[in-house]
């Protein structure tokens, strides 16, 4: 298995990347008026629209710092849910990936309410990392109503007229 | 021409009539005198057994011959009221000896002899021995009674000897001695007592009381003769004294009024007199006059000679003041003279030393240009390091650029093997290659990307270095300007100090001759001087000869003064 590490400010994470479909360098976006704080934006993907919600807003209420090495990962979902609901991530130091084995996985043995996506820890030469359940991170975006679907169609048709 | 007045003849009248008898009389007394001496020369002269027994008294002389009486033992008459009034004794006899020996000569009878062959005295030496003595003692008593002296005789005629005393008076007028020797029979009562009392017989008393009256009238007929003449004189005497005063008021004294009595004018001779004494008058007051005006004139002169003492004196102490001020200027000169040597000589220092000061100051103002143009070299230096400074800084700012564009290829490559990573992953056991190259191709670009953010960071650190040293050789490229412009005023100043000493040198050199000049006109100063000082002491000495001078002159007017003085006008 290979994981995605990034980090938000001194925090070490990693994320698996079944859930990754690509690393995009991080560009200038589209605000979305009225939206959360953590969605920052919307962020031109492969013909499609997709929006954008950065990490360290979200977690720690602190927006990430522009860097070369902060990135913005593209996420989609895995199965079951129908259609795939795909986002962009914005983190900090998205410059390695790290192979481990999903035995490794610690369970934390508690659920946080505002970051559910957060249950396991990875042991790595570091230390240990928080890991990051990609499927309900963006299950969790789903939920929430900030990503849909018909969302994303829209958004993408809105798109494709405007930009030609 | 003399003319007597009645006073006076009545005066001789008597006169006459009192001096006749008496002198009658004092010749008779004389006379008899004169025979009592011839007598008793006689007597010692021609006959040795003429015994004598008289006394002598002053100058009338009562006496009875002795010839009358013989030789007489104890005789009395006349002489014995004469000369013993107490005589006690058996036997008396007085021997006249004369004290002279010579006046007896070779003929006369030794008196020792006769005396001892009456039983007077004693035989031989003995006898004569004690004659010598009363005679002695007479002559040292001076007319008085010699005391008594008690001796013993022994006659050869007589077994029995007798004692007896002998006392002597000494009678001076004629010589004499007057002995009388008695027989002493009662011890201890005066054998002898010889008086001086003389009888004085009434003629003769009354022809001396008639002589005295005489004499009277005679003093003052001779008296109211010689009055005018004694007034005069007494006028000559207080001229000769001096006492002009006293003169003047005898004259006025005796000046015939102008009415005088008849009877005054009547007399020739007291005419005669008042024109003596007006003559006298005319002279005293011709004198009076004189000596005022000597007086006043020697009170002139003294007082001329008072002042020209005090005015030599002062004259005396203004050279003496002279003498000292100019040898105090002699002296004050010569230190002036000392003085200006020696800045004449300090004068000469300052000049050597101004004209090394220029010599330093050129040789200072040479460097001075030297370092001028080493100073805008530098400052040219220093803006060609600026220059090549800015260089180096563009060339830092392109290294940057280059560190920039290399860091982002590293990013795209890193994104590149990332994503590469994921899609290998994806792959499955067919992506494990490409897994391993993605790996290979991130760990390149991790490296570049670290050795870009060294050099990046090297950069930095060049650029702000040569950003300091820009600045640094601007702020030292001023510091030169200033430094060059501070030197460009030096240098000025320099000159403007050279030029100053230069032009000192010929006031040194103006101001060594004024010296020069005032030391010598010190010199000459000196020299007059110290001649001026010999003139003050020639002159001192020319006063102290003056003072002597006026000393002497004061000393004559002096003596004249006092001489003057006698004259007694006030």
């Amino acid at each position: 298995m290979l994981a995605l590490l990034f980090s938000i400010g001194d925090d070490r994470f990693a994320l698996d990347t079944i859930s990754v479909i690509e690393v995009a360098p991080m560009v200038d976006l589209t605000p979305i008026a009225d939206a959360p704080a953590h969605v920052i934006g919307l962020f031109r993907y492969r013909e499609r629209i997709l929006p954008v919600i950065d990490f360290g807003t979200l977690l720690r209420d602190r927006p990430s710092h522009r860097r070369l090495s902060t990135r913005i990962i593209v996420m989609t979902t895995q199965g079951g849910h129908e259609p795939t609901r795909r986002c962009g991530i914005v983190a900090e130091r998205v410059t390695d990936t790290l192979h481990y084995d999903a035995a490794d996985l610690r369970d934390v043995g508690m659920r946080l309410d505002n970051a559910p996506f957060l249950d396991a820890l990875l042991p790595t030469p570091e230390g240990m990392i928080r890991f990051v359940n990609g499927e309900r991170l963006v299950a969790g975006l789903v939920a929430n109503e900030l990503i849909t679907g018909a969302m994303e169609h829209e958004a993408w048709d809105s798109h494709s007229s405007s930009t030609d | 021409m003399v003319a007597i007045s009645s006073k006076q003849r009545l005066l001789i009248l008597v006169a006459l009539a009192v001096l006749v008898p008496s002198a009658l009389a004092l010749m008779a007394l004389l006379w008899e005198a004169g025979q009592v001496r011839q007598t008793i020369a006689q007597h010692w002269g021609a006959n040795a057994k003429a015994e004598v027994e008289g006394v002598a008294t002053g100058v009338s002389l009562v006496c009875k011959s002795a010839s009358q009486a013989g030789v007489s033992r104890g005789g009395s008459g006349i002489l014995r009221t004469a000369i013993t009034r107490p005589v006690v004794g058996r036997q008396t006899a007085y021997m006249i000896i004369p004290n002279d020996d010579s006046k007896g000569a070779a003929a006369r009878v030794d008196p020792v002899q006769l005396l001892a062959e009456r039983g007077f005295l004693p035989q031989g030496t003995k006898g004569k021995e004690i004659l010598n003595r009363l005679s002695s003692t007479a002559i040292d008593a001076r007319g008085s009674t010699t005391p008594p002296i008690s001796f013993a005789v022994s006659p050869s005629d007589q077994g029995t000897s007798s004692a007896m005393v002998a006392s002597a008076v000494y009678f001076a007028p004629w010589d004499w001695i007057i002995v009388a020797f008695a027989e002493q029979h009662e011890a201890g009562s005066p054998p002898i007592a010889m008086s001086s009392q003389y009888l004085i017989g009434g003629m003769f008393v009354a022809s001396f009381i008639l002589l005295v009256l005489g004499l009277v009238a005679a003093r003052g007929l001779a008296w109211s003769f010689s009055a005018p003449l004694r007034q005069l004189a007494d006028i000559q005497q207080s001229v000769g004294d001096g006492d002009l005063v006293a003169a003047r008021g005898h004259v006025l004294a005796r000046r015939p009024s102008e009415n005088g009595s008849p009877a005054d004018r009547g007399r020739p001779w007291d005419h005669d007199a008042a024109e003596a004494i007006r003559a006298a008058d005319k002279m005293t007051r011709a004198i009076l006059l004189l000596l005022q005006g000597l007086r006043r004139a020697i009170g002139e002169m003294s007082t001329t000679s008072e002042n020209i003492v005090s005015t030599s004196n002062q004259q005396e102490r203004t050279i003496m003041d002279f003498g000292a001020s100019t040898s105090q200027i002699a002296t004050a000169v010569k230190e002036i003279s000392a003085t200006s040597q020696e800045l004449v000589g300090t004068m000469e220092d300052v000049a050597s030393v101004s004209a090394n000061a220029t010599e330093l100051a050129e040789s200072g103002r040479t460097s001075l240009e030297g370092m001028e143009a080493t100073m805008k070299q530098l400052a040219d230096a220093t803006s060609s390091i600026r220059g090549k400074l800015s260089v180096i800084r563009e060339k830092a700012g392109d290294i940057n650029l280059v560190v920039t564009t290399i860091n982002k290829v590293a990013d795209q490559t890193n994104l590149l093997s990332v994503n590469a990573a994921i899609e290998a992953e994806k792959a499955g056991e067919f992506g494990t290659g490409f897994a391993v190259v993605a790996q290979e191709i991130r760990r390149l670009a991790d490296q570049s990307a670290t050795s870009m953010f060294e050099i990046e960071h090297m950069v930095d650190e060049m650029h702000a270095a040569v950003t300091a040293g820009v600045q640094e050789m601007d702020r030292f490229a001023d510091e030169v300007r200033g430094g060059v412009a501070e030197v460009g005023t030096i240098g000025s100043h320099l000159i403007e100090i050279i030029e100053s000493v230069r032009a000192m040198t010929p006031r040194f050199d103006s101001v060594n001759e004024g010296m020069r000049a005032q030391s010598l006109g010190a010199r000459q100063i000196s020299e007059a001087m110290i001649k001026l000082t010999d003139g003050a002491r020639a002159a001192a000495e020319s006063v102290e000869h003056l003072n002597g001078a006026t000393q002497s002159l004061r000393g004559g007017v002096e003596e004249l003064r006092h001489e003057v003085d006698r004259f007694r006008v006030e």
